[in-house]
């Protein structure tokens, strides 16, 4: 990985030496799973589901999203995606809604540096 | 079929990533199932639980959740073959107290690392190993001194059958008969607290109930033709010596088997309205494993061909019972006889070592 990636990594609060930990130093394999990420349909279910006001669906989305953005090391959006799933399981859907678009912010951030890749 | 003695992991989770991540980290030493939701995990259980050596188990998925899952792995007692590791991102402590209850050997939490995933997995699966293989054993050896103890009652019990020309039959057919009553005596009567334990140990002893016979003169007790009755006296001594020579035995007085066995000796041919002998005990003083084998007693020599006698069919032999043509029997026990019916007749047609090899291995694995 390049030292201009490595920033990158670093700015938006990926924690690469994390993942390098815990993919035992298996870059490729990471790095393989991020460029699935923008496949990956938990985001887009939470949004869909928290549109129809869906809330077990909304969290179990939620939820799924926290595990993923965990294994890949996205610190910020974990941080995130983790408010808004105990939002959810606690059934506050407004207080989610209002939240929302942080998560979407955070999405849009990795989505972006994922293309780059 | 597989073609490779790799171990064959079921993966449940309900998205896709996770479990690519897991496979992925799993490596090369492992073939690997995936499962999108409860529904088709416990689909694939169904089919190829004996196949599989793990399961990593999601709790957050759709249809049915993880726990769901383990719930139905505990009904259909494939938690025995399939050792499960829970993967979640929740510490909290009564849920995962909640998933150990239900089974769960270990958890893998998010974020995953190969070296976690690949060690909790490896462990796991050597330890359910040797655990079954240790589980085999013990129950092998068990099973092999039940299977001792079996066959040296049923060679005693025939030993003073071959005296009387009977079949060696009697004997088995007797421990069937009162092993059916007596459990669905249990299941019938929810006041009558009788463990297995103690059903078996009524069934081993009734094999001993006739062994007050070898006590009886030959020209008697193979006397074609009725009984003087002088000759019936004697005859009847059978039950009252019995006892006596059981409890002559030096050494295992205070074993609940001799006890129950010199029970059954000396008060199978009691009578449940008094009549009976030798002692004339009434109603439920008469022990209830001594009640049991007098009926089956009763039922199984009408039911044979005998020196005096041949044999009545099934029917005919209920017909009588249940009339009180053969003696008076504890009506409770008579409900059961009716309602057994022909079940009765199957069981003693059938090879019944056979089936107690299988209930003592069933047991045992339930014990273990």
């Amino acid at each position: 990985m390049t030292n201009e990636t490595l920033s990158k990594f670093k700015e938006n609060n990926i924690d690469y030496d994390d993942a390098m930990e815990r993919f035992a130093g298996n870059e490729d394999m990471y790095v393989r799973f991020l460029k699935k990420f923008p496949g990956d349909p938990s985001y887009p279910d939470l949004k869909k589901f928290l549109g129809e006001e869906n809330v077990d669906e909304a969290f179990r989305a939620a939820h799924t999203l926290k595990g993923v953005v965990s294994n890949l090391a996205m610190k910020d959006f974990f941080t995130v995606a983790h408010e808004i799933t105990e939002m959810l399981r606690s059934k506050k859907l407004d207080e989610a809604k209002n939240f929302f678009p942080k998560v979407e912010e955070a999405y849009d951030n990795m989505i972006a540096l994922i293309a780059t890749l | 079929m597989r073609n490779t003695n790799k171990p064959l992991i079921l993966i449940a989770d309900d998205n896709e990533m996770n479990r690519e991540i897991l496979a992925e980290m799993l490596g090369d030493g492992f073939d690997v199932l995936h499962a999108e939701n409860g529904v088709k995990t416990v689909e694939i259980l169904k089919e190829k639980h004996e196949e599989i050596s793990l399961l990593l188990l999601d709790v957050n998925m759709p249809k049915l959740d993880g726990f769901g899952v383990l719930y139905e792995m505990q009904q259909e007692n494939w938690a025995e073959d399939v050792p499960v590791i829970m993967v979640t991102a929740e510490t909290d402590e009564s849920y995962l107290s909640k998933a150990y209850e239900m089974g769960v050997v270990d958890y893998i939490l998010r974020p995953f690392s190969i070296h976690v995933v690949q060690r909790r997995v490896m462990n796991t699966i050597k330890l359910f190993e040797k655990q079954k293989r240790l589980e085999e054993t013990v129950m092998d050896q068990i099973y092999e001194q039940q299977k001792s103890n079996m066959v040296m009652i049923n060679i005693l019990s025939h030993v003073v059958e071959f005296r009387n020309g009977e079949s060696g039959m009697h004997v088995i057919h007797i421990q069937s008969f009162t092993k059916l009553i007596l459990n669905h005596l249990v299941k019938k009567m929810h006041r009558i607290n009788m463990s297995d334990d103690e059903i078996d140990l009524i069934c081993l002893a009734s094999a001993l109930h006739d062994v007050g016979k070898i006590a009886i003169p030959d020209a008697i007790l193979n006397k074609p033709g009725r009984f003087t009755d002088e000759e019936f006296a004697i005859m009847k001594t059978h039950s009252a010596v019995g006892d006596e020579i059981l409890s002559q035995v030096t050494r295992y007085q205070d074993e609940p088997l001799l006890k129950v066995a010199r029970q059954i000796a000396r008060w199978h041919h009691e009578r449940y309205d008094g009549r009976g002998y030798p002692d004339g005990l009434k109603g439920n003083d008469i022990p209830i494993g001594a009640q049991v084998v007098s009926m089956a007693d009763v039922y199984d020599a009408l039911t044979s061909e005998r020196c005096y006698k041949k044999s009545f069919s099934h029917e005919k032999a209920m017909e009588m019972i249940l009339n009180g043509e053969c003696g008076t029997f504890n009506p409770v026990l008579l409900e059961c006889l009716k309602e057994l019916d022909t079940e009765i007749q199957h069981a003693l047609e059938e090879d019944v070592l056979e089936r107690d090899e299988k209930d003592l291995r069933k047991k045992l694995r339930e014990l273990l």
